[in-house]
């Protein structure tokens, strides 16, 4: 695996192309690397379940991974049950809801140092918004983060994110490819 | 007359531009979106092409490399006119795309056309 953390270190915005295949299993690894480096990283899930996140990110790093240093956004849960917000999670109402999810990183950022920002993923959007709507979110979430002095990884599936990668990337410093 | 073809969604912007560019002695045809960017651009040549970057179905990058892909439209002089704030990467492609400005709305107007004016005369690279 790259060295994610020496490349932030030039690059505000990250864009991270991974394969299809190997997207989930490489993402908690990159997740567990930002954890190493830095204090607090929030994640941003749009399709993955807070509890499903946690649980890989356990396995991953034989319960040595320090889950205080996240914190996530989970988008999904509630479309499914009802989940109260906790310390290390909070939950919205659905991918849909593009305002609650702009909002919650805002207030996130206002009240707590984050360090860098993870959003799994930008593609994702793309199931539930046009083109435009998910490129101006992405445009104002990264504008958003450099005011707030946080990095931003992107990830990317390398075969299925369709023309959002290409469009995002437009606004990265950097695009990274993982094998 | 020099003619400038002005690509943005915003009819507003559209006509605007096209007014500030016609007081200055251009011909200005304007397209609301990156379609009709295109099927204008079959039709009749442009000196200059102002294009928008936050498009619905078609954002300004697809069109520019849409119209790099037309072998008589491939030297055709593009300027990016937008909202759109692009880092490291996104400066790498627009010089792969052969952009030759990038202007950021809301324009001064005194400045935009002085780059207008640079960017006709071939005295266009930043």
């Amino acid at each position: 695996m790259i060295d994610i953390k020496e490349i932030l270190t030039k690059s505000e915005m990250l864009g991270l192309v991974i394969p299809d295949r190997e997207y989930d299993k490489m993402l908690i690894k990159v997740a567990s690397i930002l954890s190493e480096g830095y204090d607090k990283v929030l994640y941003i899930s749009i399709d993955k379940p807070y509890k499903s996140l946690v649980s890989d990110l356990k396995q991953i790093s034989d319960g040595k991974i320090n889950m205080d240093k996240f914190h996530f956004i989970d988008c999904i849960t509630r479309t499914e049950r009802d989940a109260q917000s906790t310390k290390n999670c909070t939950y919205i109402s659905s991918p849909l809801a593009l305002d609650e999810i702009h909002r919650t990183i805002l207030n996130i950022l206002k009240k707590r140092r984050i360090d860098v920002t993870l959003v799994d993923s930008p593609s994702s959007l793309s199931t539930y918004y046009e083109h435009m709507d998910v490129l101006k979110f992405m445009h104002l979430l990264m504008t958003k983060l450099i005011i707030a002095k946080c990095k931003g990884v992107f990830p990317f599936h390398r075969e299925s994110a369709g023309p959002a990668r290409r469009s995002i990337e437009m606004f990265v410093d950097k695009i990274v490819y993982l094998e | 007359m020099p003619k400038i073809m002005i690509v943005d969604d915003e009819p507003h912007i559209v006509k605007s531009v096209k007014m500030i560019l016609e007081k200055r002695g251009y011909d200005v045809i304007g397209a609301e979106s990156g379609r009709e960017c295109i099927q204008k651009l079959e039709k009749e040549r442009v000196d200059l092409i102002l294009m928008d970057f936050f498009m619905p179905e078609m954002d300004g990058r697809m069109v520019i490399e849409e119209i790099r892909e037309i072998p008589d439209l491939k030297g055709t002089k593009i300027a990016i006119l937008t909202s759109a704030e692009f880092r490291g990467r996104g400066m790498e492609i627009l010089k792969e795309l052969n952009i030759l400005d990038y202007i950021t709305k809301p324009i001064d107007i005194d400045d935009f056309t002085s780059r207008i004016k640079k960017i006709m005369k071939g005295n266009d690279r930043h």
